[in-house]
């Protein structure tokens, strides 16, 4: 998945663009006589080549970690199949992750969660809350932590929305 | 009969994977492979889920000759190490390398389609055994051995195949511990 800019003058039968981001493209294509998706990142040209390289790579390599990672604790996530050419199967991005055990990381990806449903779904407000819950329940000492320091995330910041308490059991 | 696919690589090199069954000269033929006559990768069948899995290894093996960046002496070696998940070299070979008892085996040949008959033609009469059709891997594949060797969890079992658990983890080798 290094960013080939070479790619984007030469047209390759043997892959069709998909659709495009902002922080690349991705293709289905033929490999090895398998069907693959093909996930190719652009070069950002206003970063120092090493530096742009180094990052991408780095970007590359936490995502196929991530995927394969998911995927032996029996997440549906796609198979890597090459993570050093643009011939891989990658369809998540999952390009800022990383393996951190800090309760704040996990309070503020629940945080984005709860944000999330609540922003997309309404009248979720009393679901989030029993997730909340369940996430605690299932979690023991550890959740706790990080429901508590969840407790701290929602108070910063702009846009802070009030909590209702979970009416119901999970 | 025997399985054959094109790499990705500039030069399209030519993989083939001939499958040997009743063997009788392994010792002697691994005796070849140490003086350097032997123009394949000779594998334990029974490590290799599908022929996919050699082709990917085989597809690493070539880029990184291109690149002049093997990590083994030959590329014949360097695909059977793109097997492993571990970046032992010795325990690499050890493991998916041909043993000295073995009766069947898998050879890989690569090349251009002309290098890769005349040796495939080579490989045949150095290995004193019946050619069958590479359709019989899956009769040797030792499923539980593989899942064990490449630690792969039965919740992944459940989200995909044993063939895509292991070529993640061929592929994720360099950077990722599972």
């Amino acid at each position: 998945m290094v960013a080939v800019p070479n790619l984007n003058k030469k047209r390759r039968m043997d892959r069709q663009l998909v659709t495009q981001g902002a922080e690349g493209r991705v293709y289905v294509g033929d490999w090895l006589n398998h069907s693959v998706i093909i996930k190719q990142r652009f070069s950002k040209k206003y970063r120092h080549v090493d530096l742009d390289t180094h990052i991408t790579q780095e970007r590359i390599k936490a995502e196929a970690r991530a995927l394969t990672r998911c995927r032996s604790l029996g997440i549906r996530t796609p198979a890597v199949y090459d993570p050093y050419e643009s011939s891989e199967v990658i369809l998540i991005d999952f390009g800022l992750s990383s393996v951190e055990e800090r309760a704040e990381d996990k309070a503020v990806d629940l945080y984005v969660l709860e944000r999330a449903v609540l922003s997309t779904h309404p009248n979720t407000e009393a679901f989030v809350s029993c997730c909340i819950s369940a996430y605690k329940k299932a979690g023991s000492n550890a959740a706790e932590d990080v429901v508590k320091r969840l407790d701290e995330v929602r108070t910063r910041g702009r846009k802070k929305i009030p909590q209702k308490p979970c009416t119901s059991t999970p | 009969m025997a399985f054959s696919v094109v790499l990705q690589d500039e030069a399209r090199t030519v993989c083939r994977l001939v499958l040997f069954r009743e063997v009788e000269n392994a010792g002697p033929l691994r005796k070849l492979i140490l003086a350097g006559q032997v123009e394949a990768s000779l594998i334990q069948p029974q490590m290799v889920v599908a022929p996919f899995q050699v082709a990917v290894a085989a597809n690493r093996a070539v880029r990184a000759q291109a690149l002049g960046k093997m990590a083994t002496r030959s590329l014949y070696t360097e695909v059977i190490f793109n097997l492993s998940t571990k970046k032992n070299i010795m325990n690499a070979l050890k493991t998916f390398g041909m043993g000295e008892e073995d009766k069947e085996v898998l050879a890989v040949v690569l090349g251009t389609e002309e290098e890769v008959e005349d040796k495939v033609t080579k490989i045949t009469q150095q290995i004193n055994g019946k050619v069958v059709d590479t359709s019989e891997l899956a009769d040797l594949t030792q499923e539980a051995r593989v899942q064990e060797l490449y630690k792969v969890t039965p919740e992944e079992l459940k989200v995909g195949s044993l063939l895509e658990a292991v070529v993640s983890r061929m592929a994720c080798r360099d950077f990722l511990t599972l």
